[in-house]
């Protein structure tokens, strides 16, 4: 008798919402429905009002340029509106065209990225955990990498382009650079920030280093890990737009060089469609490879906040 | 109940002594500590706040390695942590990955040797015993405080530990929650047992009424560096209350000898602040 009353009135959370929407039946349930449609809608408008503004600002803008000055180059001042045409030919150029598809330039960087990304976050990942369980290898490793994180990555490509030349391996070896620090950086954080009470409570258990490692350290430095790994991907998308740009001469494919095409063809609606797509690329790799697994593990976990997004 | 003298010695500490080395200077937390924890007592430390306290228990519980003296368990000295050993820490230390099955389960995995079923069937007993029905997958954060502190203690005693250390266990819980939880404690120490004998118990507050409440014997541990100063048993017989005259008058008892340590603690205190 004393264990049923004596428990504390916390109810777990996803009990309580259950009960809620059975409290408010059917009815209410379905008319719920009906309200969050055009919440929604509302909330993307309003996402989407700011680029609106700035499409009708530079609209007006331009077409007022192009009135008042007639000789203007219309590839190096596009009306907006015009762009969004251009964008249906980059996208899709046609059998007889020349130019490869955007989707190919796309694509072609994302290859990179990911090749990168991968070879760059498992070499982090090993020397992070290393440094992370070896005091002595910390001492000596963590003035170096300490200094190497703040080095934009893109300063270390010289030095690679006179090791692998001008192609495709210099472009790769930038982005494993790119994720490489931040990697190693967040992982040995993570783990010599862990509670010391919870290897303790390990310990005292009985775990093996071993046991130690895979049920304490590895998921406890995962907070750290994530972060570490949103870093790379930003990063390396970024990089990887100056390497291909820098490498663009040779190497004629990439979304870096579709954007310094543009600029040598003297086409700047095709540099501002590169840009929008470098913000959509990081948008989508950050919604399909970090949000999720950020919210099967941390945040289910509340390790994180669940309002801080 | 046997009068505790005549009981077996499951915790033995002699000139027990602990020093700190920072870079520049030393901090001796514990010195000439002597204590004697019979087997299935309930022992009580108070102390005041820095006094070493939980030094000790680490000590015991093989996470820091003693300075000098002696310290044994069933006579034999500590080296390492192990599994003749619960302990219950104020923060719980829960895993945040694992869910409240997931953490009581740890230890019995790591342990190994039993079947998938037993494991279970012995989660759900701890999980019973410390009243968690139907929180079985909730993840700590979805927790209460005095909810979590009971996932704490199924944690460490669904192995069958010997020996219970509890740092401050009900420290941050609110003051209803926390007469709740002694009253739970006492409950499961009274029920739990390891071949017929009740759990020792290391308890450590600073709380005197919890202490008192608790308690078969309290310790008061002077100010740093820490030693056993007084030794007050406490012979009410349980399910306790927290008024009586008895219990009144060992509180002010235990309160008395502390208060004195708590002011040279303070005075120790100022002292190290104008040095530096
Ligand atoms: N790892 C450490 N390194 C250096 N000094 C330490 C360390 N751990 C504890 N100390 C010092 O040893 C002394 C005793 O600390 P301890 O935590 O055991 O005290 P306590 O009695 O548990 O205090 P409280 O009641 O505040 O929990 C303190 O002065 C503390 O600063
Ligand atoms: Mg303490």
């Amino acid at each position: 008798m004393k264990k049923d009353s004596n428990i504390e009135n916390t109810v777990e959370p996803s009990k309580e919402v259950i009960k809620d929407t059975s409290a408010n039946g059917n009815g209410s349930r379905l008319l719920d429905g009906l309200n969050s449609a055009p919440k929604y809608f509302l909330n993307v408008g309003k996402t989407l009002l700011p680029f609106l503004v700035i499409f009708i600002f530079f609209e007006v803008l331009l077409v007022i340029l192009h009135a008042t000055i007639p000789d203007l180059s219309h590839n190096l001042y596009p009306i907006p509106h015009n762009i969004i045409v251009y964008t249906w030919k980059a996208f899709f150029p046609g059998k007889d065209s020349a130019a490869n598809s955007v989707f190919i330039q796309v694509g072609w960087s994302f290859v990179r990225v990911l090749l990168g990304f991968v070879i760059g976050t498992l070499s982090g990942l090993i020397i992070g955990i290393l440094m992370g369980l070896s005091k002595w290898l910390h001492r000596l490793l963590n003035p170096i990498f300490s200094l190497a994180i703040s080095i934009p990555t893109l300063a270390w490509v010289p030095i690679l382009l006179i090791i692998f030349g001008l192609n495709t391996k210099t472009i790769i070896v930038t982005i494993v650079l790119s994720c490489f620090f931040p990697i190693v950086y967040s992982t040995t954080n993570g783990i010599r920030s862990i509670d010391r009470k919870l290897i303790w409570a390990a310990r005292i258990m009985g775990a093996s280093n071993l046991e130690i490692f895979f049920d304490v350290l590895l998921p406890g430095s995962l907070v750290s890990v994530i972060t570490g790994l949103r870093l790379a991907i930003g990063y390396s998308w970024r990089a990887i737009v100056g390497a291909e740009m820098l490498v663009a001469l040779t190497d004629n494919i990439g979304i870096g060089y579709y954007i310094v095409g543009g600029q040598i063809a003297n086409q700047i609606p095709q540099v501002i469609i590169g840009i929008f797509l470098i913000a959509l690329g990081g948008l989508l790799l950050d919604a399909t490879l970090m949000r999720p697994l950020e919210l099967v593990t941390i945040r289910r976990w509340g390790m994180i906040e669940k309002s801080k997004q | 109940m046997a009068k505790i003298d005549d009981r077996k010695t499951k915790i033995q500490a002699t000139k027990l002594r602990k020093v700190f080395k920072e870079r520049r200077h030393e901090v001796v937390a514990v010195e000439d500590l002597d204590i004697d924890i019979k087997e299935g007592e309930f022992s009580v430390i108070v102390g005041p706040s820095g006094c070493g306290k939980s030094t000790f228990l680490y000590m015991i519980a093989g996470f820091e390695k003693i300075t000098d003296g002696e310290l044994l368990l069933d006579g034999e000295p500590v080296l390492k942590p192990g599994r003749n050993r619960g302990f219950v820490f104020q923060e719980f230390a829960l895993y945040p990955w694992k869910t409240v099955k997931g953490n009581i389960r740890m230890p019995l995995e790591i342990g190994g040797g039993i079947s998938e079923e037993k494991i279970d069937a012995k989660v759900q007993e701890y999980i019973n015993l410390v009243g968690l029905e139907g929180f079985e997958n909730a993840y700590p954060h979805t927790l209460s405080g005095g909810m979590k502190q009971r996932v704490g203690l199924a944690r460490a005693l669904v192995y069958d530990p010997d020996i219970l250390l509890l740092d401050e266990p009900f420290g941050s819980l609110d003051a209803q929650t926390r007469k709740i939880m002694q009253q739970e404690l006492t409950r499961i120490w009274q029920e739990v047992t390891s071949h017929g004998e009740k759990k020792t118990v290391v308890f450590i507050t600073h709380s005197v009424i919890e202490a008192v409440y608790l308690a078969d014997r309290v310790f008061v541990m002077s100010a740093r560096p820490g030693h056993i100063k007084a030794i007050i048993d406490v012979p009410i017989p349980r399910p306790r209350s927290y008024t009586g005259d008895e219990f009144i008058q060992i509180r002010q008892e235990v309160l008395n000898h502390l208060e004195e340590e708590v002011l040279k603690a303070a005075e120790l205190y100022k002292g190290e602040l104008s040095a530096e």
